[in-house]
């Protein structure tokens, strides 16, 4: 079992990878952060309200079911977003260069490390 | 204590690290301080142990679209600061409670959580949330986490453990965000009971904290030494007791050991010490009164210092008032002179219980950026 550091820096090693964070999303606080690229203290934070929202609009809908991972593409940045199914309320922030990232790897790359993490 | 700070649109909660004498509350502030980027502040700090407090102020996070502002304090461990803790106890949203895995740190760990739930008993509103970080799991005998639940299961205390090694920063982001889950549930309850206040806080930076302490300690501090320091251990002491004679003849043989904060050939020759007058400050004068009757007196007066061949400053009011200073006893930090001060004024008030003092006890400024203790005593006509 690896700890957070550990897990961020394994996830830093998929090809395009830039940052990425261990995130509580009750306060938006990271509980750990590796790499560059943008703020990812402000990242985290805002990002809960992405993963709050959702479960919010999944709640009204009435979809009994779990979110795996979240996608967001940019221009140039894919950011994936991945709970941690085995602890509540704490997801996976990994922000890559859209040019020179594989996508199916880099969410099998979160997969791994969610399954990883000990703490 | 949590409020909404209406200038900035943060929510202000105080995470409080509490814990025995040495089970890492300083290393885990400081270690979280480093991770987080920002300065820990400790306003003052006696051979590596906290005398008030240690300081982190973080913002960061999101709650009900809100920043959190963290007010991060650790509390001094030492029982006889056990006043200043209770108070600083009182005012958390949470409390992490940083216990010593060691054999024999565990055993005071109990102690003090059944001090911290006593104190928490009294706080208004609702449950503040406890966090126990069992701490140097590293140690070859850390005390099983399986003891540790047990422990907490017997004080009554539902409480989530984290593990860490505070020297390594390990596992303390980990427990300070857990522990701010626990003081966001607080502030939730207060926004539903409509008990959050929109204000600034009442205590704003490190320094605030420090004058809202001292302002609160010393005016009872004065009157507890005044009154023969009553309150305290040594204070119960029966004045014509072995242990009462024994403390006599440590104070006048001078055993009381003093910390060293500079070698007498650290002075220059020309480095004379000011004498101490009526600018002393409150708080810094024992007996309060007569001590303060002795410093108008040498106010008045033109008094010339000599210097002993041990490095010790004495002079005299003639008739009136013999003063004397060993070479040692001189502090960079007021704190650090002040405890000094309080520690011989209790044996003092011990000693002499049923008579009036023999000396007065100031520290005082030196003129030269430092402060130097005084004894000031009375010329009897013997």
């Amino acid at each position: 079992m690896a700890t957070v550091t550990e897990s961020l820096n394994g996830l830093l090693k998929a090809d395009g990878a830039l940052c990425a964070a261990l995130v509580d999303s009750n306060s938006g606080m990271m509980l750990g952060g590796v790499g560059t690229g943008l703020d990812l203290e402000l990242a985290a934070a805002g990002n809960t309200e992405v993963v709050r929202s959702k479960l919010k609009i999944m709640k009204s809908l009435g979809l009994n079911d779990n979110i795996e991972d979240i996608l967001i593409t940019l221009g140039k940045q894919y950011h994936i977003i991945r709970p941690v199914q085995a602890k509540t309320g704490i997801f996976i922030y990994l922000v890559l260069d859209r040019a020179r990232s594989n996508l199916a790897m880099a969410r099998r790359a979160c997969q791994d490390a969610e399954q990883s993490l000990a703490f | 204590m949590a409020t909404l700070d209406p200038r900035n649109d943060a929510i202000v909660i105080r995470v409080v690290y509490d814990g025995a004498p040495m089970a890492g509350k300083s290393t885990s502030v400081r270690a979280l301080g480093r991770g987080l980027g920002c300065e820990v502040v400790t306003p003052a700090e006696v051979s590596g142990r906290t005398v008030y407090f240690d300081w982190l102020d973080y913002t960061g996070g999101l709650f009900e679209g809100r920043r959190i502002r963290c007010q991060i304090i650790s509390v001094p461990g030492q029982v006889t600061l056990s006043p200043r803790r209770r108070r600083l106890l009182e005012s958390a949203d949470v409390i992490v409670f940083v216990g010593d895995s060691t054999p024999a740190g565990f055993a005071s760990d109990r102690a003090y959580l059944g001090g911290m739930q006593t104190v928490l008993k009294r706080v208004d509103g609702p449950p503040v949330g406890v966090v126990f970080q069992a701490n140097k799991r590293d140690h070859p005998e850390a005390v099983p986490i399986d003891t540790i639940r047990s422990m907490l299961h017997e004080l009554g205390l539902r409480v989530g453990v984290m593990e860490s090694v505070a020297t390594d920063s390990c596992g303390i982001r980990e427990t300070f965000v857990f522990a701010v889950r626990l003081a966001l549930d607080r502030v939730r309850e207060l926004m539903r009971t409509g008990e959050l206040t929109s204000t600034r806080p009442d205590v704003d930076n490190a320094e605030e904290l420090l004058q809202d302490l001292k302002l609160r300690e010393e005016g009872s501090m004065d009157h507890a030494l005044g009154a023969g320091a009553v309150q305290t251990r040594v204070a119960q002491v029966q004045s014509n007791s072995v242990v009462a004679s024994a403390l006599a003849e440590v104070v006048q043989t001078h055993i009381v050991e003093m910390p060293r904060a500079a070698s007498p050939a650290a002075f220059g020759a020309d480095e004379v010490p000011a004498v101490p007058d009526d600018r002393v400050a409150s708080g810094l004068v024992w007996p309060p009164v007569d001590g303060r009757l002795a410093l108008h007196e040498l106010t008045q007066a033109h008094i010339p210092l000599g210097r002993r061949a041990d490095g010790a400053w004495f002079g005299e009011l003639p008739g009136r008032w013999l003063l004397h200073s060993d070479a040692e006893e001189v502090f960079d930090e007021s704190e650090e002179g002040r405890s000094v001060l309080i520690r011989y004024a209790r044996i003092q008030a011990v000693v002499r219980r049923d008579k009036p003092p023999s000396c007065c006890i100031v520290l005082a400024a030196d003129g030269h950026g430092r402060h130097r203790l005084w004894r000031i005593e009375r010329i009897t006509a013997n």
